[in-house]
């Protein structure tokens, strides 16, 4: 198929000799928000390593775009989790979104103009423009992450794949971050995001990914989201606390 | 020497790798003595051939014990400094014990002896500042994603197992040659104090190095002039006393902020 942007087959993913992840086989069509969920442990940031090279694989193949990662390393962009880095490390935001640039130029060549040009419209974009000359540790959790999606924005790439971005993020953070990822969606970029709330990820995503340590279902969000897969991917603790918010809204709805 | 030493000072304190300098230094020892043992002479060249060589291989046996092992990292920079250290002091005896009249001097390698230092050797110093010089101008970009962002360096395809050995290289280099001014002991200050200090002040890569060069060549500086005109005080000691006074300095002087902020956790614990 032409416009699937990522193809899984048979990936298995093991630490020493505990398998997280057994025979993924995937196939997800280019330009959609697609949502990585599951428990905890489940193997969700797992497979974005092994998908980006970061851990080794068992067996499988991993192919983006119909082509493997290292010859199409330029249109990818990785975003890792936030916590992955020291931010009292001695670089200003526009350096750490000038290191997006860094994936197109040879390393003999300078930085220019219009690298930095750049670099100002993508803060611009995840509406960071006047931190530009701050330091890094001078931010709070949700604008470090937009510098981190800055960053990935300089990279131009086409394929991204997002680490867990709305973990200890205030609200309000949480929905400009959703509306940035929207705006690339419109853009025809394909987006990837390891996100660990079920609530929320009805709204935000257009195709979704169950997850535990197989794959339990992936598809449109409108034909997979259902009580089956969810019990399968979480569990039967998931039925208990389905069955709780039932009675929950019945009590509730008594004394009303 | 100071300046070189500033400088990867930074990259080691940067990469949270501090504590193997300690090691390095500690286990550059028994490599120094062997280089003398078989040369027979006290040529800084031998010298720091024999110490580079003792210095690789502690740190491989640090990474391998750490990797291959449930032994974590601390202990095995612990374990792997001592056994090396006190290996090279049984050398040391044993060299100071035998009847080659070369051997005098040679136990400043604990404490280091700048102030007696040859013109052969400044200009051994000279060759590795330049090559210093020339790895972190070469790599500075790659270098600076590395050091801030190891897992997207590795996504936009870096060298991160090269960029990693040319960063050894360089601590191991540098302790090697600082060994003969500061000693085995007071090594670790001299590539940390002047970067932690530097990073008290500047918000920039290029200025924390900048900075932390200065202030690595002036209390360096400072240190051999102290022990030439009082000959009771060895080098090694007098440097590091002048490198923690500039860092005594830099906490109360700097704006930034030394200590930790109070957590705030305890306050959004009540307001949930």
């Amino acid at each position: 198929m032409e416009n699937t942007v990522l193809q899984i087959k048979d990936l298995t993913v093991a630490y020493q000799n505990n398998v997280v992840l057994q025979n993924v086989n995937l196939s997800i069509p280019s330009g959609n928000l697609v949502g990585i969920i599951g428990p905890n442990g489940a193997g969700k940031s797992t497979l974005l390593n092994a998908i980006m090279h970061l851990i080794p694989k068992i067996e499988g193949e991993v192919k983006i775009k119909g082509e493997s990662l290292k010859t199409i390393r330029k249109q990818v962009a990785f975003i890792p989790q936030r916590d992955s880095v020291d931010w009292n490390f001695p670089i200003s935001v526009l350096d750490l979104v000038l290191m997006g640039r860094y994936v197109k130029l040879p390393w003999y060549k300078k930085i220019t103009d219009l690298d930095k040009q750049q670099a100002l419209n993508c803060l611009e974009k995840v509406n960071m423009l006047n931190f530009a000359d701050k330091h890094i540790s001078e931010l709070s959790g949700g604008e470090k992450q937009r510098i981190f999606i800055a960053r990935a924005l300089a990279q131009e790439a086409e394929v991204y794949f997002f680490d867990e971005p709305l973990v200890g993020i205030d609200a309000t953070s949480e929905k400009e971050i959703m509306e940035i990822l929207n705006q690339m969606k419109m853009e025809g970029k394909s987006i990837f995001v390891v996100h660990h709330d079920l609530q929320s990820s009805v709204e935000y995503f257009d195709w979704v990914i169950f997850i535990n340590r197989k794959i339990v279902a992936s598809g449109p969000i409108s034909s997979v989201f259902s009580l089956q897969n969810l019990q399968n991917t979480y569990g039967e603790a998931f039925s208990v606390l389905s069955k709780i918010n039932q009675l929950v809204n019945k009590s509730q709805n008594l004394i009303m | 020497m100071g300046i070189a030493s500033g400088l990867v000072g930074v990259l080691t304190v940067l990469s949270h790798r501090a504590l193997i300098v300690d090691a390095i230094s500690h286990s550059i020892l028994p490599g120094v003595c062997l280089g003398f043992i078989f040369s027979g002479t006290k040529n800084p060249v031998y010298l720091i051939i024999g110490g580079l060589l003792s210095g690789f291989l502690s740190v491989l046996a640090i990474n391998y014990i750490s990797q291959k092992s449930k032994i974590k990292t601390d202990s095995a920079i612990a374990i792997v400094s001592s056994v090396f250290f006190s290996f090279g002091v049984l050398l040391l005896n044993f060299i100071q014990n035998s009847d080659n009249h070369n051997q005098t001097g040679l136990s400043d390698f604990l404490f280091g002896k700048a102030s007696a230092l040859l013109s052969k050797d400044v200009l051994v110093y000279l060759y590795v500042l330049l090559i210093v010089l020339s790895i972190i101008g070469l790599t500075f970009r790659s270098l600076k994603i590395y050091l801030f962002d190891k897992t997207f360096a590795s996504t936009i395809g870096l060298p991160i197992n090269f960029l990693q050995s040319i960063l050894t290289f360089c601590i191991i280099l540098i302790t090697a040659i600082g060994v003969q001014t500061v000693g085995v002991v007071l090594m670790s200050a001299l590539l940390v104090s002047p970067a932690t200090s530097a990073l008290l002040w500047q918000n920039k890569l290029q200025l924390v190095l900048l900075w932390a060069a200065i202030f690595s060549s002036i209390s360096t500086l400072l240190g051999v002039v102290i022990s030439f005109i009082f000959p009771f005080f060895p080098t090694g000691p007098s440097i590091v006393i002048v490198l923690s006074v500039i860092a005594f300095l830099s906490i109360i002087l700097s704006k930034k902020k030394f200590f930790k902020k109070k957590s705030n956790k305890g306050y959004s614990f009540y307001q949930n």
